[in-house]
């Protein structure tokens, strides 16, 4: 299973690839906390209906400034995110498996690798830890962000 | 045509073998349709055969079933000795290149070729040796899109190469390539041969098979119509006497002559055609090439053109299955 995960990740490492996602992840992350900042202790936002997208349906009601301020509150915009993280990892992972089909590179790489299994296992645990580093990488650009804006908030 | 019997397969991976690829009464059906037919192959091991078929025939199937990537509905094969039902077996020892170059657009050739190396738990050193090899050694860094056709045949050739194989399986490596690109594989063909490689090689073009084959597999709607040493197959054709006068009306009267003397004669667009018995030697052609230009200078007759000509393999392919359709050119 090891090859197959080296292999699939020399693919993943792809610049336009790795960094698009990680980049795109973080910016989101950073974007919804920004907004959950922005909104929070305002339920006049939230009721118009421009609350945080990643945090619940418009209407509910915003994330108040008292659990922002809790231990918990730095991962706030983080959990905001789960679902776009997650849409993101299925787009990853279907693209990059459709991919290997439609360019014909699954053939060639089953003819190297024979034992199905693996090369299918070893392609998961790439894809897996590709997107924990992105889930890595926006949990710090959303925690940066919530620091940057608890301060402008709290001036 | 080879009918020796299924030798039994050696439990030692490293064991010569007599034949690369060996199957029997192999078969595969999509439905109802069957694509191949009861083909038994004899590929003897160190030879470059070639695997000549129109488009459609069959041919990247039976390849597909000798590498594991499809299942055979009915029959047997064995590929380095061992059984085609497990793959792991011989894969590690089979290079091969199939549907034409596949690779990761965006990744350079030599990231591609990486991929294949760690996928195989190959050395990545192998791919810098093999990018060398196939003459790609100083754009291994370029992206794989930014290659030209003839670079993309080449690196699909690299990628077979990198686990050293013993057998190497090209189908269609020509597709595609200019003249000058058709003859660079050609040489790779041979030097592979030469390095003591099996390499059996497809292609619907049978000009270019016939330079750098010595072994021939014809294959035609799912059928075998002919394998065997290339020499035994044009052998086996009819050589024949191409006789031309320099004035176009005696042409008839060069006919008359062959016709005297007994041979089978055609005459067709101011060239008379003698056929030649297939058992006469070299010399013996020359011997009645030369009888005829004396008794056509005796009449009066100058022939402008005078020569043995021996049916091409294109011709010994067409006589072979009996038809003059499809691809094959």
């Amino acid at each position: 299973m090891y090859p197959a995960f080296l292999a699939s990740w020399t693919k993943l490492r792809r610049p336009a690839l790795l960094w698009g996602t990680y980049g795109a992840l973080a910016v989101l992350s950073a974007l919804i906390t920004t907004l959950i900042f922005v909104n929070a202790g305002d339920p006049a936002g939230a009721s118009r209906g421009v609350g945080p997208r990643g945090g619940g349906p418009p209407g509910q009601a915003a994330t108040s400034l008292v659990s922002l301020a809790e231990s918990s509150g730095l991962l706030i915009g983080l959990s905001s995110s789960v679902m776009l993280i997650g849409v993101v990892a299925l787009c990853v992972a279907a693209s990059q498996m459709a991919g290997e089909y439609t360019q014909g590179t699954l053939r060639t790489l089953l003819i190297r690798r024979p034992q199905r299994l693996q090369l299918l296992g070893g392609t998961w645990a790439a894809l897996v830890t590709f997107m924990a580093g992105a889930v890595a990488v926006a949990a710090v650009a959303s925690g940066a962000t919530a620091l940057v804006a608890a301060q402008a908030k709290g001036n | 045509m080879t009918t020796e019997t299924l030798t039994r397969a050696p439990a030692d991976p490293q064991t010569a073998v007599e034949y690369a690829v060996q199957t029997r009464g192999l078969q595969k059906s999509y439905g109802c349709r069957i694509v191949v037919d009861d083909v038994d192959l004899h590929l003897p091991t160190g030879v470059v055969s070639g695997f000549v078929g129109p488009n459609g025939a069959g041919k990247t199937t039976t390849i597909r079933m000798l590498l594991g990537l499809v299942r055979p509905s009915a029959g047997s094969g064995h590929v380095l000795g061992q059984s085609i039902a497990r793959p792991t077996h011989y894969l590690p020892q089979v290079g091969a290149l199939i549907d034409g170059p596949a690779f990761t657009p965006s990744l350079s050739g030599a990231d591609n070729l990486k991929v294949l190396a760690r996928a195989g738990g190959l050395p990545t050193g192998r791919v810098g040796e093999v990018l060398e090899r196939v003459g790609l050694g100083d754009r291994g860094r370029d992206a794989y899109k930014a290659y030209s056709l003839g670079m993309k045949q080449r690196l699909g050739i690299a990628a077979a190469l990198l686990p050293q194989p013993r057998l190497l399986i090209l189908d269609e490596p020509t597709n595609g390539l200019d003249p000058a690109g058709i003859v660079q594989v050609r040489d790779l063909i041979s030097s592979f041969r030469d390095e003591g490689m099996t390499v059996f090689v497809s292609s619907h073009l049978l000009a270019e098979i016939e330079q750098v084959a010595d072994h021939l597999v014809m294959i035609q709607q799912g059928k075998l119509v002919f394998q065997g040493p290339v020499k035994e197959l044009v052998a086996a054709q009819v050589p024949e006497l191409l006789a031309v006068p320099e004035r176009p009306e005696d042409v008839d009267l060069v006919a008359d002559i062959a016709a005297a003397l007994g041979w089978p004669t055609d005459l067709a667009d101011g060239v008379v055609r003698v056929q030649m018995p297939a058992n006469l030697d070299q010399f013996q052609h020359a011997e009645r090439a030369t009888e005829l230009n004396r008794r056509a200078h005796a009449v009066g007759v100058t022939l402008s053109r005078l020569e043995v000509q021996r049916p091409t393999l294109e011709q010994a392919f067409f006589t072979v299955t009996g038809t003059d359709s499809g691809d094959v050119h």
